[in-house]
């Protein structure tokens, strides 16, 4: 199957699927179907390599799986996705932290510039042909953006999140998450408009 | 501080001092008066938002600083970043791979497996007794916490008085007798208390002063053994202060 048969696939499955409706509960994979990807773009952009981002993509599902079988999880499915882009974010902190010190204590500097590669060879959107090299320019000027603008355009953008709900999974006020999402915008298009202008956008 | 205020300060100095002021000295006061008092004054706090501004600044310097008004999301559609809003949208992130969702749909049904056993407390049967099994250290140091309080039981609260004479450092002395019932399957064998060293912590007259005593600040370390029906032993060891009244000798 193509990537833009995938593609088409999946947005009719998306289309098909009651996400928000509280009387049908999707069982993990079916909701990972649907909600994954924008969880795992948000993952790449808070982690260092492609790697990183599963691991801690994993490691938030996991407890939100402990905690919903045990009782503590209150807001339903419904809140399974805020509560993820929260727990990502603080797994990407930690993990960040811990290969801090490690780079501290070992010199690590070759495999920090491996994996940033890495990185960048991982596509983050899905396009095929002529979009590639689009999807390609999109996910560097991404890249080079300040990590709390990116954070911020990629929570709102593809994880359709309110201002309100951006606010309370980075600890910032509605205020200042818009604020973001405006600057982060506003540079993402002087970032892309060369592209424009020459016809590559 | 106003005018009428400085003219009002001036002449206070005038009186006080017995010497007249020079021109500069005068101005030199005023000026340290009101240099105090700006001092004084807290620094209003960051506009939220600023640090976002003159971040992006320094980033492109075509941006503005204009102070950013709230962004209503209704309102998004005629600002001018709406189109931009739409082409973004036009790229969506790949679907997971199966080998990806398997991976994550394992790891969240093992986690909601692994919460579930760990609430069921299997009853221990008799072929699970293991020789050596650590669960009776559990129950043996509790049972040492209580030969430790019934040792503590026996003297009163952190003193204790000798008849005798003792020695300053390095001393063993039976201290509480053994506790010859077993205490379920565990059997206390011995107790120890090994005095570390003592310091000098001067006279202290009785309440009625016809006796003194020279009060000793000891550091010791109790020991205490026990054995299960096994025959493996723990010795709970613990350090203690005390201060004891050694009886003084006075004419």
């Amino acid at each position: 199957m193509s990537i833009a048969t995938r593609f088409k696939a999946q947005k009719s499955f998306m289309n098909t699927i009651p996400i928000s409706a509280s009387s049908t509960q999707l069982g993990w994979r079916e909701w990972l179907e649907v909600h994954g990807p924008k969880l795992l773009l948000f993952a790449r952009q808070q982690s260092r390599s492609e790697q990183d981002a599963e691991d801690i993509f994993q490691e938030a599902l996991v407890k939100l799986s402990k905690k919903t079988s045990s009782g503590e999880f209150t807001g339903g499915q419904d809140a399974w996705l805020p509560y993820l882009y929260t727990q990502i974010r603080r797994e990407a902190i930690d993990l960040g932290r811990k290969t801090d010190r490690r780079r501290r204590r070992e010199q690590i500097v070759v495999e920090d510039k491996v994996n940033l590669e890495a990185t960048r060879k991982d596509p983050w959107f899905d396009s095929g042909g002529a979009l590639a090299e689009r999807a390609e320019t999109l996910q560097d000027a991404l890249q080079e953006l300040p990590e709390k603008f990116a954070e911020v355009v990629i929570m709102k953008v593809w994880g359709e999140r309110t201002f309100a709900e951006i606010g309370e999974a980075l600890d910032i006020s509605l205020n200042t998450a818009a604020s973001r999402y405006r600057y982060g915008l506003e540079a993402l298009r002087k970032k892309l408009a060369p592209q424009k202008d020459t016809g590559e956008l | 501080m106003s005018d009428e205020e400085l003219e009002k300060f001036e002449q206070e100095l005038l009186e006080i001092q017995p010497l007249s002021l020079e021109g500069d000295q005068v101005d030199m006061a005023m000026l340290q008066c009101f240099s105090g008092e700006l001092a004084a004054l807290p620094p209003k706090s960051m506009r939220e938002g600023l640090l976002d501004e003159l971040e992006l600044q320094a980033l492109s310097a075509e941006l503005s600083v204009s102070q950013p008004a709230p962004l209503k999301e209704d309102l998004l559609e005629t600002l001018a970043l709406a189109p931009m809003e739409a082409e973004l949208r036009t790229f969506s992130p790949p679907a997971l791979s199966d080998s990806l969702l398997d991976k994550f749909t394992s790891a969240a049904e093992a986690a909601e497996k692994e919460e579930v056993s760990e609430k069921v407390i299997p009853f221990p049967s008799e072929t699970q007794k293991k020789k050596g099994s650590m669960k009776w250290l559990a129950t043996a140091a509790v049972a040492c916490m209580g030969l430790f309080l019934g040792y503590n039981a026996m003297s009163p609260a952190g003193n204790q008085t000798f008849t005798g004479q003792t020695t300053a450092d390095h001393g063993v002395a039976h201290v509480a007798p053994l506790i010859t019932e077993p205490i379920g399957q565990l059997l206390n064998v011995s107790n120890n208390s090994t005095v570390i060293s003592a310091q000098d912590q001067g006279l202290v007259p009785n309440k009625t002063n016809t006796q003194y005593f020279r009060a000793m600040k000891v550091l010791a370390k109790e020991s205490v053994t026990i054995e299960n029906e096994d025959g493996e032993r723990v010795v709970v060891e613990r350090p203690v202060m005390r201060t004891v009244l050694v009886p003084a000798e006075t004419d």
